[in-house]
């Protein structure tokens, strides 16, 4: 048992404007490792399902998803619990460089569904992983007993196949810069492109800014990004415990630890956490975007064909207005399929 | 009898006379002292809109244009739905004071500062299983940087000053890292003594 002292009380009576009841819905904590991570629960959470929200990055946040329309849609009709994962977000303490592993992710969403199940009884629980966190939710599900817990996937532009991420996106950038040359559409700006990716069959960390670039120059990011993000959205700052400089310190730092490493053989980008997919069973929504160049659709389409659910408890929904981000490209098309597959389960 | 009157008032005059400075000395106030103290009480806000309080005490050396002020301070905030911080520190300044009362002040100061996650907090037992409780905090270093421009009210017969604070500091190690915030005080002083 966790016990607050007199320090926590002087704290509270100083800070006498600070509420946890300030905050619409129901904040708690779950300290794993070291680190205490955010989970703000929101919605009709009497409706018999909560959704987990795991973001992408790594290091991005599920906060500031709140403000996103077909997360509020999904909040009408069941709970979400919006999750910060380690080192990212309004989390904080003290999470090493040593616990920055898919590992100790995979232990810290397991202690949030375990929490979730203590203070929701009797509700199912689905996970709805976008991009990294896709990937992540993926990984947590190939063991059988974290499957047993979880009602439903929903996994949004992520797979698990991190190697097979860089190579298919080089590929995507690279036939669609061709693609335009060979259309005679501004040759004299994407030939350069597409020489670029006849110079490195492989892409290293030193490569990823570059070719994030183009990938967005092509539309491979959003296909609406002057939808901006959600930082455009001043009740997001004003009415929500999220925390912006929070945000960026941590951001930076897991970007550091888990992606450009210092020793590019330890960088998440190049280790496969798609082993278990065959072990995953649950019932999986895979929802993704049709021009989505920085995990393209043949990746998604691979995790259908790997994973061991059912035929009938699996459907992989391609948006088609949608690129990388799904849920800001496509947001009718994201809301309807999830609360579609959430009642059917 | 006009004689012995005027005698009276010239020998009481002189006897005055005699008597005046001393007691001229007697009731003039004591000089100055070289230093003063003073208690600020504040709203501080971390990014301005995460509220709190503090309180200080100032320890200001010299009368002039130049001075020195040493404090200590005890303080809060909270982010709503994030955590809650209280801090202790000290600092040492440099002030600037013109003669109608105006002062400037730029300052550096080291604290600690304690944080505790506003919420339940769940964690692992040893068998495995998943209890709840609060937060027992997290400790930190608490290093910053001020500026402070303020109004003193005691050319005015006012023991008061007021002040305005903005101020950046550290907290160390946040995920291992030092984790910069702004915050600004407003609040008001008073002088303990002359």
């Amino acid at each position: 048992m966790i016990q607050g002292g007199p320090l926590h009380f002087l704290a509270a009576l100083f800070a006498a404007f600070s509420c946890t009841g300030c905050v619409d819905g129901d904040l708690f904590y779950v300290r794993s490792a070291g680190e205490d991570m955010p989970v703000w629960v929101r919605g009709d959470t009497g409706a018999g399902a909560i959704v987990v929200m795991v973001h992408g990055g790594p290091g991005g946040s599920s906060l500031d998803r709140t403000v996103n329309p077909p997360l509020q849609r999904i909040e009408q009709e069941f709970g979400v619990a919006y999750w910060d994962q380690r080192a990212a977000g309004n989390s904080q303490g003290d999470a090493t460089p040593d616990t920055m592993t898919a590992e100790q992710y995979a232990a810290d969403l397991d202690l949030v569904v375990d929490a979730l199940s203590v203070r929701y009884p009797k509700r199912k629980i689905f996970l709805l992983g976008e991009s990294w966190g896709g990937a992540l939710t993926g990984y947590y599900l190939g063991d059988p007993q974290h499957g047993k817990k979880i009602a439903g996937w929903i996994d949004v532009d992520g797979t698990p196949d991190e190697p097979g991420i860089l190579s298919a996106s080089r590929t995507w950038a690279h036939d669609g810069a061709a693609a335009k040359v060979q259309a005679g559409d501004d040759v004299a700006r994407w030939q350069p492109v597409v020489d670029w990716y006849d110079a490195r069959p492989a892409l290293t960390l030193d490569d990823l800014p570059q070719h994030n670039d183009y990938v967005n120059q092509l539309g491979g990011s959003s296909r609406y990004p002057d939808r901006g993000s959600s930082f455009d959205t001043p009740g997001l700052f004003l009415e929500s415990p999220f925390d912006l400089l929070s945000f960026l310190a941590n951001s930076d730092y897991t970007t550091q630890q888990l992606v450009l490493t210092k020793d590019p053989s330890k960088s998440i980008l190049f280790r496969d956490l798609s082993g278990n997919l065959p072990t995953v069973t649950v019932p999986t929504l895979l929802l993704w975007g049709r021009y989505d160049g920085m995990c393209p659709l043949p990746l998604g389409q691979a995790i259908f064909a790997r994973i061991g659910t059912a035929p009938a408890d699996k459907s992989l929904v391609i948006l088609e207005d949608a690129a990388h981000k799904g849920i800001i490209d496509a947001p009718d098309a994201v809301a309807d399929a999830v609360l579609a597959f959430v009642h059917a389960h | 009898m006009s004689v012995a009157i005027a005698a009276a008032i010239v020998f009481a005059g002189a006897s005055a006379r005699a008597v005046d400075p001393p007691s001229v000395t007697a009731a003039a106030p004591p000089p100055p002292r070289a230093f003063r103290l003073g208690i600020d009480v504040g709203y501080f806000g971390d990014f301005l809109t995460h509220p709190g309080a503090v309180v200080r005490g100032d320890f200001v050396l010299g009368r002039g244009v130049h001075r020195l002020v040493v404090a200590a301070e005890l303080g809060s905030y909270g982010h709503p739905g994030d955590y809650i911080g209280l801090f202790l520190g000290a600092s040492v300044g440099y002030r600037v004071a013109s003669r109608v009362g105006i002062f400037g002040e730029a300052a550096a100061g080291v604290g600690w500062l304690e944080t505790f996650v506003e919420g339940d907090l769940y964690q692992r037992a040893p068998d495995g299983s998943v209890v709840a409780g609060r937060d027992p905090g997290h400790a930190a270093f608490m290093p910053s940087l001020s500026l402070a421009a303020g109004w003193d009210f005691q050319r005015r017969n006012l023991p008061l000053a007021i002040y305005l604070r903005p101020r950046v500091f550290w907290q160390y190690p946040e995920n291992t890292q030092w984790l910069i915030h702004g915050g600004v005080e407003i609040g008001l002083t008073w002088w303990i003594g002359r």
